[in-house]
């Protein structure tokens, strides 16, 4: 089934001031048939945004967990744990319909942290 | 332009995981077919003959050949997880209901593979209605094929090939007396996972 383009790319700022790129063809540096964020050093993440094609975005900051949204302001959604860790992935929803033979796909961006205790603080943009 | 058409489509074929539906039938389920769009249960085991053919037709009261599904994941990837296959739209009518292999909870739990028959619920000892809209099952993944070991809930790509496998999605529509003649209602079925 063909893929679909990705509506959004992630930049990485890290603690140290560096900054890395998911490339278009979300293809990573250090081993090419993985995914940009293979290259994502996860531990020493300062800021993490997705950037949409109208230049919108949406970012996570470390240590604090607090997100922003198209505006200067940082928010802190959710108040939970203490040591936060990068959570980014896309859900992928593929439906058939019996009798036919065409598949719809869609795509949800899930951004934001895991916590030291269960549970998880999240953004999901379409 | 020919050139360019094939250049774009290789380009977005980069940008995501390469989901791809599969099905497997015959003997020791030795006939597989990649990249179709849909399950139609049939009282013949294949993927070529509509199901308005005589010969796919199921008399009320009988069983569909099980179907034996899976799905793969290529492409440039770095992890897959959280894979479920579920009943999103549509009820069928009276007289029918879907059966589906259970839920994965540990590794063992997966099918090896077995030639399609038209036995009720011959597949598992606990086989599961996914009959209903919302009902869903918990799919695993991992490297080498649908029947191999070492699959988990979430798995990385592992390289050369970049080639994950769902365990086997095993279904059946079960009839009773009580079925109508003629089509079913369509349903929608669903496949949900993440990547990264």
């Amino acid at each position: 089934m063909k893929t679909e383009r990705l509506k959004y790319l992630f930049e990485v700022v890290y603690t140290d001031g560096t900054v890395y790129k998911q490339s278009p063809e979300d293809e990573s540096v250090l081993h090419p048939s993985k995914s940009s964020f293979y290259d994502v050093d996860v531990d020493n993440v300062e800021i993490f945004t997705l950037r949409g094609p109208g230049n919108e975005f949406y970012s996570v900051r470390f240590p604090s967990g607090e997100f922003q949204m198209n505006s200067d302001k940082w928010i802190n959604q959710c108040n939970l744990g203490t040591t936060k860790k990068l959570v980014y992935y896309r859900r992928v929803t593929v439906d058939f319909q019996e009798g036919t033979t065409k598949a719809e796909k869609k795509i949800v961006f899930y951004l934001g942290w895991k916590y030291d205790g269960p549970g998880q603080c999240v953004l999901a943009i379409e | 332009m020919i050139i360019w058409e094939n250049s774009l489509r290789e380009l977005y074929n980069k940008m995501s995981a390469e989901f791809t539906w599969c099905e497997r039938n015959g003997t020791s389920l030795g006939s597989v077919t990649e990249g179709i769009t849909n399950i139609n249960w049939k009282a013949i085991d294949d993927t070529t003959t509509w199901y308005t053919n005589p010969s796919s037709i199921i008399n009320a009261g009988l069983n569909s050949y099980t179907k034996w599904n899976y799905c793969t994941f290529g492409g440039a990837y770095t992890t897959i997880a959280n894979v479920t296959f579920s009943h999103y739209a549509g009820t069928f009518g009276p007289g029918l209901s879907l059966r589906c292999q259970k839920s994965m909870v540990v590794p063992e739990d997966k099918l090896p593979g077995s030639t399609p028959t038209r036995t009720a619920d011959n597949v598992n000892t606990t086989p599961y209605d996914l009959s209903i809209i919302g009902s869903s099952v918990q799919l695993f993944i991992g490297p080498t094929s649908p029947a191999a070991i070492g699959k988990l809930l979430l798995n990385i790509n592992p390289g050369d090939p970049n080639l994950l496998y769902t365990n086997y999605i095993v279904t059946q529509l079960q009839t009773t007396t009580a079925a109508l003649p003629g089509d079913t209602v369509p349903i929608t079925l669903r496949v949900e996972y993440d990547e990264n």
